[in-house]
């Protein structure tokens, strides 16, 4: 196979937040000129105000605004951009838009439509690797529903009964954990099926499910590939993927710390052959179920960047999107398997906006106060900025914060640091509850499993109250005035006041809710 | 300065008197003053009777003043005497069903009338594509079902109503 070098000057970023500002940063670093596309409510969003050009799509929801490819690659025309790169999420991996790419004469970032449809889909993608000999985990396809969306009983319990219980239903063109189901018996099966196809119809516009033996207590172990046009395939190691809450990666870190040498060797060389069975070009990511006793199966391979990129990047120094727009552009990848290296450990923790002790539901409001944390080895990826708006259109992931340290211990302390020193109000989020996690003895250990949060930290409860002195003193004199070392009044320290829209100024305010009679 | 702050514990007082370039804290019934200084950028450094010093970060939403202080976040409430009445809107503790975020009504699983337990699905809501089951707070009978499946619903709206059992 040969590729043909396709000259890119100008990048379409067919995305928004954390992953659209990164992707900016890219090719402003490659020298090339970036158009960022952004729905109403993003008009003066970081990314969209980060880019050279910025073009206004339509209204907040995503299925109006960053899932129309139609609208996309009018921008795209617009704009005089030769490239597209989509992200994760949105339209990362819908093969109808990355044809439609290459209809426009525009080079689409990421693998051929022809893969992501093969790797798309879930059960295709299963047999592709079955005939590679990478092992896959045993399940089978259902029937088709009926218009109403009811399963035949009979026609469920015949293919699941033949997998055995407990199984897990899947969606077959889904992901991220959307219409996902685990089914402990076969009373519970049917419905089970009706719920995860309709979920999955909602999120992905495509309600087939199909089935897969339940493995207990697994690792979530992925590799990095990337391949090029020249047919090198090459894998960046491997990431622990296996604190999830409802089926949603919140901790990732590489080394894993179950992997030995041989195992590593094994795994990265089965996703190597995952990549070449397809003729994988870009970056691409094969994931798999690793059981207690270190057998591993394929998952699935996820057509684009991963969200926990940076953990790669940090060990193996590389800069993945660097890599993904060069050999998108026709040259050949810049390192050969022998190049590559992985130094100390590296941990990432994704910061949602989000309310741990009420089942995870997403926390809306402003970001009244944001202040990111620093030093050696901390990296955050984030798409807000103190003031925006976590809004119920969008994934209410604030950012993305990596550290690297010269070992895991060291990463884990590091990490509980940096979360330590990220203060952020207007929102509630899960960074309480991340230390907690990093807390436990057994993630020390580095006894992970998917199940690690629920056997773990079940119905988890916020041990505020012992700081809760700590925080009346703070308030207390935050609420008393600008007093700033040195002697300077108001202006300096003081409180600030949510910027609502109510219009008050903060003294005005302050003068309100001033106890009556004193002061 | 006398401040009253209401946090998950019940009421606070505090006194803050101005030394120089800090504050001088005392909270409810303490002997000795805790000294806090503003250290920019909305953090505030209070040091401990060893000490040690805590840094906390404090900003204000209308009656609310949240302290975020080591990973933890705190809210706690200026008590409003005039809108004392006007207590939580979040609608979370009786037994009527509320929908705890903006979202979709997917599916209503019980009628009026119907006779419900604890823990038992009411309303599956879809929000941000995740699906949800609402589950009763509580026993009862279902005195009123205030949407339908396929509506819009906004952050706290009432979902189901719910009688608890008559004979208590």
């Amino acid at each position: 196979m040969t590729a043909s070098r396709r000259e890119i000057r100008t990048v379409l970023v067919a995305n928004r937040g954390e992953i659209a500002v990164r992707v900016i940063r890219a090719c402003r670093e490659l020298g090339l000129r970036t158009v960022a596309v952004c729905s109403e409510a993003d008009r003066h969003a970081l990314h969209a105000e980060l880019a050279d050009v910025a073009v206004v799509l339509g209204p907040p929801e995503p299925a109006a605004s960053y899932l129309r490819g139609d609208l996309i690659l009018d921008a795209a025309a617009r704009t005089g951009a030769d490239a597209v790169h989509p992200g994760y999420g949105f339209l990362a991996e819908n093969a109808g838009f990355a044809e439609a790419c290459a209809g426009a004469g525009l080079v689409f970032i990421g693998p051929s439509a022809g893969v992501i449809r093969t790797m798309g889909e879930k059960t295709a993608a299963r047999a592709v690797m079955e005939k590679a000999g990478v092992p896959v985990v045993p399940g089978a396809g259902l029937p088709e529903p009926e218009p109403d969306g009811a399963f035949a009983a009979a026609a469920v319990h015949a293919v699941c009964d033949q997998v055995g219980y407990p199984l897990m239903v899947k969606a077959a063109f889904g992901g991220g954990g959307k219409g996902m189901r685990l089914v402990g018996d076969r009373a519970q099966v049917v419905a089970a099926c009706e719920a995860a196809a309709r979920e999955a119809r909602g999120a992905f516009g495509d309600g087939t499910v199909y089935v897969e033996r339940f493995i207990e207590r697994p690792r979530h172990i992925e590799f990095q590939v990337f391949g090029d046009g020249f047919g090198n395939a090459v894998h960046l190691f491997e990431r622990e993927c296996s604190i999830q809450r409802r089926h949603q990666k919140i901790i990732e870190e590489t080394p894993s710390p179950a992997l030995d040498t041989t195992l590593r060797a094994a795994m990265g060389e089965a996703a190597v052959a995952a990549a070449r069975a397809v003729g994988y070009e870009g970056a691409g990511t094969v994931e798999f179920l690793v059981d207690p006793e270190g057998h591993f199966y394929f998952l699935e391979m996820n057509t684009r960047l991963q969200v926990e990129h940076p953990i790669t990047e940090l060990v193996t120094g590389q800069d993945l999107v660097r890599a993904q727009i060069q050999v998108a552009g026709g040259m050949p990848l810049p390192w050969r398997q022998e190049d590559l290296t992985a130094r100390g450990h590296a941990i990432e923790c994704r910061v949602y906006a989000e309310d741990p002790e009420d089942g995870f539901m997403p926390s809306l409001g402003r970001l009244l106060l944001l202040r990111e944390p620093s030093g050696p080895g901390v990296r955050v990826d984030s798409g807000v900025r103190q003031g925006d708006e976590v809004s119920l259109y969008y994934d209410p992931m604030i950012a993305k914060l990596s550290v690297l340290a010269p070992d895991r211990a060291a990463a884990i302390a590091r990490m509980e640091a940096a979360l330590r020193a990220y203060p952020i109000l207007g929102v509630t989020t899960n960074i309480e509850y991340l230390l907690a996690v990093l807390a436990r003895p057994e993630f020390a250990a580095g006894h992970l499993h998917t199940g690690f949060l629920d056997e773990h930290l079940p119905r988890w409860r916020s041990a505020r109250a012992d700081d809760a002195g700590i925080a009346l003193l703070a308030a207390g004199a935050a609420e008393s005035g600008g007093r700033h070392r040195g002697g300077a009044t108001a202006g300096g320290g003081g409180l600030p006041v949510a910027a609502d829209g109510t219009g008050a100024s903060p003294w005005d305010r302050l003068g309100r809710y001033r106890h009556p009679g004193l002061g | 300065m006398q401040l009253k702050f209401r946090d998950e514990s019940g009421d606070h007082a505090l006194v803050v008197r101005p030394e120089s370039d800090a504050w001088l804290v005392t909270l409810d019934d303490a002997t000795a003053a805790v000294t806090v200084t503003a250290a920019g950028d909305g953090a505030w450094l209070v040091t401990g009777p060893d000490g040690r010093r805590r840094r906390a970060w404090v900003v204000a939403r209308r009656d609310e003043r949240l302290v975020f202080c080591d990973g933890r976040v705190h809210r706690l409430r200026r008590p409003d005497p005039v809108h004392a009445d006007a207590a939580s809107t979040d609608g979370g503790e009786g037994p009527d069903l509320y929908a705890r975020m903006p979202g979709r009504v997917v599916r209503l699983l019980v009628a009026p009338g119907v006779e419900v337990a604890v823990g038992q699905p009411l309303v599956i809501m879809e929000s941000m594509k995740m699906e949800t089951e609402l589950t009763a707070a509580c026993g009862g009978v279902v005195d009123r079902v205030a949407v339908a499946e396929g509506q819009i619903v906004a952050q706290g709206d009432l979902l189901v109503a719910i009688s608890p059992p008559s004979n208590e």
